[in-house]
């Protein structure tokens, strides 16, 4: 059997407010094995964030053990934690988090300044950004993208590091359920023909139909844990497949009425 | 991260608000223009003062009385009234100066002088036939002061070629008269333009007959009646006999003056090179002083960049959350802060540079009051106020930098 791609024992993440105690992780166990794809579901506040945090190795744990590839996180030096993140991650965040001056090109390649040199970074940036349906985006800066194409970028990004695991906290979460099927067509994509190991957090159900595999979680612990067939999301998108039928090229965030709008970006 | 791609990165980031950058360089362009343009101020004042004195000829001593003391203070050299016109003939006798060629004795009061309706301020020098030969210095016109205008007290007048024109602008100032604290005096030659900047300018100053200045102008004495001189000008038969001739001049006036084997001398003898010496060294010691000011002005630029860096740490945290997020160690961070510091500070230097350059170019050979200004440019100072102001920049950015370095990622990304 193969090593698995995380592995927590008993995690446990505390924080201090004032005298009081939050134990925001309360004592998580599981296991994720290479190319599953697994929605971690939960009420608001039950961890869900704080333990994607951890996974991702942006925060470290106040108790328990994280093997990551079968490496104990917990005891690594800050400057290993910034390789792994850079080498075997991949993150897609609810507010999408790309550098608004860059264009979606340079957001993407971002995610290769921090490693070794290693073939033509731009280019496979732009392969990354092909995969996504953004190719004819490239030259586009944050601001000038709908929420639903940035998110896009968002995904491009994680992916071009060619990273063992991509977290995704809430991608879905300022989007309309249009281009929401769009963002989890291309993520299942991934999973199913890359082969990468996804995490994804939602609220929303037929987010997390998307998996084939919900966790969920409840004041810090894992309360249901469950195999399921997973609805397939026909993306209108592939590997240099046609233009996607979403997103207008005008910069109008494509939501639907009623729903808040996304983040704007303050960077 | 590779070097090109550190610099790319700070470029982009500087060039995102080019309004805000270039307000911040304000400071460092402004201090390093000041400091060029006071250091070619500076070594143009030093090459003039040093040109001036080495025209002068290498062979001459110049003996002045020592410092006055008054009740256990001791006042600046040549305070003392202790050098006389007796000591001036007596360096003259070749028996005991053998080494000495000629003898120019001086007296100096600044005075005002009068013609029609012009009138300066100038130092006036009491002075012997001698002197002119002396002190190397030729007339533009008129006649020397001869020996019947010291004997018979003659109130004639050799004027510097700046007071000459300040006198009298229609240019034709020989057999005028001029007026000298009240008595009338006839204007006789003009000495030719000394070029130069500064106190002691010959072109600023007059002559007149030794005796002249001493009884009928306000000439002092010694308790024992003696004429007494401000400065011998002392010629030597040549640059070699220089050291030779100090040693006599110096042991007849100790004799002259009954001085004991205790005693300290109550004169001093000095020759070109220490004028030289001593004059460029005040000029340096004011050129620097001056730099060190306007070096003020370069920390306060400095303090300027370290203020905008950590508004921009602030501002930009989610970007150094992202960046953290995708692989970046602390010391990308650091760096990215600390390389935009140093090139904003360092593109300031630049500015400052050219500005500065150009501002001593503009002056040079310029006139302003008496002073006419001699700049002189050199790389060295160019480039050591690029290193000094890329230096400033790194040592205020680290600062700011290491406070975006010091930020954990999740805390950064968290950042609204
Ligand atoms: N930095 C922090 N300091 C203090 N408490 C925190 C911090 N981060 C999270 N918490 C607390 O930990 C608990 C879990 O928070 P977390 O963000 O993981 O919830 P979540 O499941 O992601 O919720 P949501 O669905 O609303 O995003 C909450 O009670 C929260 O208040
Ligand atoms: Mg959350």
């Amino acid at each position: 059997m193969t090593t698995p791609v995380i592995e927590l024992q008993d995690l446990r993440r505390e924080f201090r407010m004032g005298d009081e105690n939050v134990n925001a992780l309360d004592g998580a166990s599981l296991t994720v094995e290479e190319g599953e794809m697994v929605a971690i579901v939960g009420r608001s506040g039950s961890g869900k964030s704080t333990l994607m945090n951890i996974l991702g190795c942006l925060d470290t744990p106040s108790g328990g053990r994280y093997l990551l590839n079968g490496e104990d996180i917990t005891e690594l030096s800050d400057d290993r934690l910034s390789e792994i993140r850079g080498r075997y991650l991949g993150f897609v965040f609810q507010n999408y988090n790309l550098l608004p001056r860059v264009s979606a090109l340079g957001n993407v390649e971002l995610a290769l300044h921090y490693r070794p040199r290693r073939g033509n970074k731009r280019a496979l940036a732009m392969e990354a950004l092909d995969r996504v349906g953004l190719a004819h985006r490239s030259a586009h800066r944050p601001p000038e993208l709908s929420g639903g194409e940035q998110q896009r970028v968002g995904i491009a990004r994680a992916l071009v590091s060619d990273p063992r695991l991509v977290l995704a906290d809430e991608p879905t979460g300022n989007l309309d359920s249009r281009s929401s099927d769009l963002i989890m067509a291309t993520i299942q994509s991934l999973n199913r023909d890359d082969g990468l190991t996804i995490v994804v957090v939602t609220h929303d159900d037929e987010v997390a139909g998307v998996a084939n595999r919900i966790i969920s979680l409840a004041d810090g612990r894992v309360v249901e844990d469950r195999i399921i067939e997973p609805r397939i999301v026909v993306s209108p998108i592939g590997p240099s497949g046609p233009e996607p039928v979403a997103p207008s090229a005008t910069p109008t965030p494509d939501m639907a009425p009623g729903v808040t709008a996304p983040d704007p970006q303050t960077l | 991260m590779n070097p090109l791609l550190i610099l790319n990165t700070a470029l982009s980031s500087v060039g995102a608000n080019k309004l805000r950058a270039g307000l911040t360089l304000l400071g460092i362009v402004i201090g390093v223009a000041a400091v060029v343009s006071l250091m070619a101020i500076g070594r143009g004042a030093r090459e003039t003062v040093t040109s001036r004195i080495t025209a002068l000829g290498t062979n001459l001593l110049f003996v002045r009385p020592g410092s006055a003391t008054e009740g256990g203070f001791v006042f600046g050299q040549g305070t003392a009234q202790t050098l006389t016109l007796e000591d001036a003939l007596a360096i003259e006798d070749p028996v005991f100066t053998p080494d000495v060629v000629a003898v120019a004795p001086e007296t100096s009061t600044g005075l005002q002088i009068v013609a029609g309706s012009q009138n300066t301020f100038s130092i006036t020098l009491g002075v012997t036939s001698t002197w002119l030969d002396v002190r190397n210095i030729e007339l533009s016109s008129g006649r020397p002061i001869t020996p019947v205008d010291v004997a018979n007290e003659l109130q004639v007048v050799i004027l510097g070629s700046n007071v000459a024109e300040q006198l009298y602008e229609s240019g034709a100032p020989l057999g005028q008269t001029a007026r000298l604290d009240g008595r009338q005096f006839t204007v006789i030659g003009v000495m030719e333009h000394q070029g130069g900047t500064g106190f002691g300018n010959i072109d600023d100053q007059i002559l007149v007959p030794l005796t002249t200045a001493h009884f009928r102008l306000n000439g002092s004495r010694t308790p024992q009646g003696d004429i007494t001189v401000a400065t011998i000008n002392v010629q030597a038969a040549g640059p070699d006999a220089l050291d030779d001739a100090r040693a006599q001049v110096e042991s007849l006036l100790r004799l002259r003056h009954r001085l004991g084997l205790d005693d300290e001398d109550d004169f001093t003898v000095t020759n070109q090179q220490d004028t030289i010496d001593t004059l460029e060294s005040t000029t340096d010691t004011f050129v620097v002083f001056l730099a060190a000011v306007a070096g003020i002005s370069l920390v306060v630029g400095g303090i300027g960049i370290m203020n905008i860096m950590l508004v921009s740490v602030t501002e930009r945290t989610r970007e150094i959350g992202i960046r953290r997020a995708v692989g970046a160690k602390r010391r990308d961070v650091l760096m990215q802060f600390v390389t935009e510091a140093t090139l904003l500070s360092a593109a300031g230097g630049l500015v400052g540079i050219a500005l500065g350059s150009a501002v001593a170019e503009l002056i040079d050979g310029r006139t302003f009051g008496s002073e006419t200004f001699q700049t002189v440019l050199n790389a060295d100072v160019a480039i050591y106020a690029l290193a000094v102001s890329a230096a400033i920049g790194l040592f205020f950015g680290i600062y700011p930098a290491a406070r975006a370095a010091r930020l954990d990622p999740i805390d950064a990304l968290r950042q609204v």
